[in-house]
This record gives structure tokens, sequence and C-alpha cells, in this order.
């Protein structure tokens, strides 16, 4: 199939998003349904054919997010309503908008690595605690079921 | 400087690290509900006291216990309660606007408001959360409310309503929520740097000394 011109295709926007907590890194799949059902949820089916959001990448701690050109702002706003990628309780935060996904590239910080504290097991549930940067740190959960975040807190002075 | 006006203590987020995030997503202050005086991360944490009364003598003696330096929000009920409530001494914002009946929090309890400088809290909790009618409710009584807020000129404040770090949304993500209701972004920054204004009133020149 031969592609249109460059004067006929449409002009798309890419959104660049944070997704909270660091540790966990979305199927892609499974972040376009959320995102998709966030969008046909707020603007309905003929707001989502307008917005014609899609995932194009995701790394660790960063998904970029397409739409297009004059529609970031409703994605940005459907964004927000996402609460959980499957089963699993996330936030996703915008961080810049661009026209190429190059420049957003530029823009990317990784997130930090993080290291195990700490671990405690109770029967099968095992709980680490994973310091994030300098100040941050998760408790993840780890059971038959895979591993989720349950606790945010901070450092402690002696553990510094 | 930005200031979400409701986060909760409590839930699986400690307040320190409440206040990391915010941090990191451009506020310079939080609200917490049930949570001490603090300052973490050059975040400043504001103690809530969030009154929940169904008659106004209860109410008004909530209000009075609230400890010095706390931001006190009444939830808002019945008709004659939000008369009531939006001329309480020491109030600073009502909220729970979206969970009002139809016309409960009305015009004047609007110019109330607006005369006593109290504030009214628009919490993105329901329009993240809530899906179908619940939603449309809170977009609802959130335009209503915009209506009177054109009409009396009561202020208005934004708040997350987040009881987990992942609740809290980014300056930029709440205006986009807010657009869905015709706020726009110039009164959603408005909204977001309203508290100091509210904790610390413009009055008569003091002479101290």
């Amino acid at each position: 199939m031969k592609p249109r011109p460059p004067t006929l295709r449409q002009n798309r926007r890419y959104v660049l998003v944070r997704v909270a907590p660091v540790s966990l890194v979305p199927d892609g799949k499974a972040l376009y349904l959320a995102i998709a059902e966030a969008v046909s949820a707020l603007y309905g089916d003929a707001g989502a054919a307008v917005i014609d959001q899609a995932v194009v990448a995701v790394e660790r701690g960063h998904a970029v997010v397409r739409c297009r050109r004059g529609e970031e702002e409703r994605l940005i706003g459907a964004i927000a309503t996402v609460t959980a990628v499957g089963e699993t309780a996330c936030a996703l935060h915008p961080r810049a908008v661009s026209g190429t996904i190059l420049s957003l590239r530029d823009r990317l910080v990784p997130p930090p690595e993080s290291a195990v504290l700490d671990e405690a097991a109770d029967g099968e549930i095992v709980r680490q605690r994973r310091r994030v940067g300098a100040a941050r740190v998760d408790v993840i959960e780890h059971d038959y079921k895979g591993e989720r975040v349950v606790y945010f807190e901070t450092i402690h002075p002696e553990e510094t | 400087m930005r200031t979400d006006v409701r986060t909760y203590a409590g839930g699986d987020t400690t307040v320190e690290r409440m206040a990391l995030e915010a941090g990191a997503l451009g506020y310079g202050a939080i609200v917490s509900f049930g949570a001490p005086a603090m300052t973490c991360g050059g975040v400043r944490v504001i103690p809530g006291v969030d009154v929940a009364a169904e008659k106004q003598n209860q109410a008004l003696a909530a209000v009075r216990r609230a400890p010095e330096g706390a931001f006190v929000s009444v939830r808002l009920g019945e008709q004659g309660f939000n008369r009531a409530a939006a001329g309480f001494p020491g109030v600073h914002a009502l909220s729970g606007v979206h969970r009002c009946r139809g016309n409960s929090f009305d015009h004047v309890a609007a110019r109330t408001a607006a005369q006593r400088g109290v504030a009214v809290e628009l919490v993105l909790a329901p329009l993240v959360r809530d899906r179908g009618g619940l939603r449309q409710a809170a977009l609802r009584r959130y335009a209503d409310v915009l209506v009177l807020q054109a009409r009396y000129g009561f202020p208005l404040v934004l708040g997350s309503g987040a009881r987990s770090c992942l609740d809290l949304r980014a300056p930029r993500a709440a205006a986009a929520l807010c657009r869905l209701f015709d706020l726009d972004a110039d009164d959603v920054e408005a909204a977001f740097a309203g508290v100091e204004a509210l904790m610390a009133p413009a009055g008569p020149v003091r002479v101290v000394e």
C-alpha cells in the first residue's frame, strides 16, 4: 500500500507521561487499554475517535502517548483519570508535549534505580522495602499474584 | 505558591512522602487532613480540619475547637446549613459541593461566602475516580458553582482529594480536568494560589510597636 504524501497526513502530537510508582513498567497493551477506557468514558466514542490516541513507547518510569494535533489537552485530561493499569494501581503525570518523539526523548530523565533496603516474609507474602532515589522508600509486596507497591514512605535518618 | 487543598493522612502514604511527591509535581504546599504542621522537602504541610456535622451548632463548636494555623473546611449539607456555614467565623472553605443536592448551595450561600471571604473547594477526586452518573453530577455541580462564582466572586480552591500519593495530580492535569467544566487555566492557577490569602486574609493596618 502506498503511503499518503506528507501534506495529506494527519498532524500528531506526542505526550510524555511519567508513570508512578517508578517500579512499575506497564505492559504497552494494558496501558493502551487503560487510556482508551479513560478517553471513552470521559469524551464518548465520538470524542475518542477525534482524539485518536495510541501508546507509542513504554519505558521504565515513562510512556509516550500519541494523539491528533489540537487534542493534547483533552488527552491529558483523560490520562489524569487513569488510576490503574490492569490490576495495578498507578498514576500517569504529563511531563511534556511535542510534535516529535525525538524531542521528547531529549527531555526524558530516567528515574532513579531502586535498591533493596530490607525484606520480610509473612507466609507466602514477601515484603521488600526499596529505596528510590535519595529520600523515597516503596514497600513492595510479592505474592502469587505478582508484585505491587503497598506503602509509600520516606527514608529514616538512621538508614541514610 | 500552588497548594493542593485536600489530601488525607492515614492512607498508604506517609505525610512526608505525600509532601515529596506533591513537590515533585510542582506544589509548594499541601493541606493534609489529619497531619501535624511540618515542612518536608521544601513543601509546607498545612494541617486541615474537616468539619462534618448535621446541625449548625455542632459545626460551629467544631470550628471553634480547630487549632490555630489549621485550614478549616466545613462539609456542605442542606440549604439552611449551607447558608449558615458560609458565615461561620474561622471557616476557610466549604467542601463537598459535588455531593450537594440540586440547589442546596444557592445564591444566598454564595453571596455570604463572597462577603466573608470563604472559598468553595473543588475536589478532583470525583472526576478522576468516578465514572458515569456520579462524575456527570460532579461536573454539573462544579459548572453551577462557576455560574455563582462569576456572579458573586467568592474564591475557589482546588484539591486532589488524595489518600495515596498516586491520587495526586499535576497542575497541568488538573487544568485539563477543570476545562471539562469551563474553568480556564488562569482561574486554575488562581485557585491553587488562593490558600495563602485565605490563611492570612488582608486586614486593617495594625501598629505593633
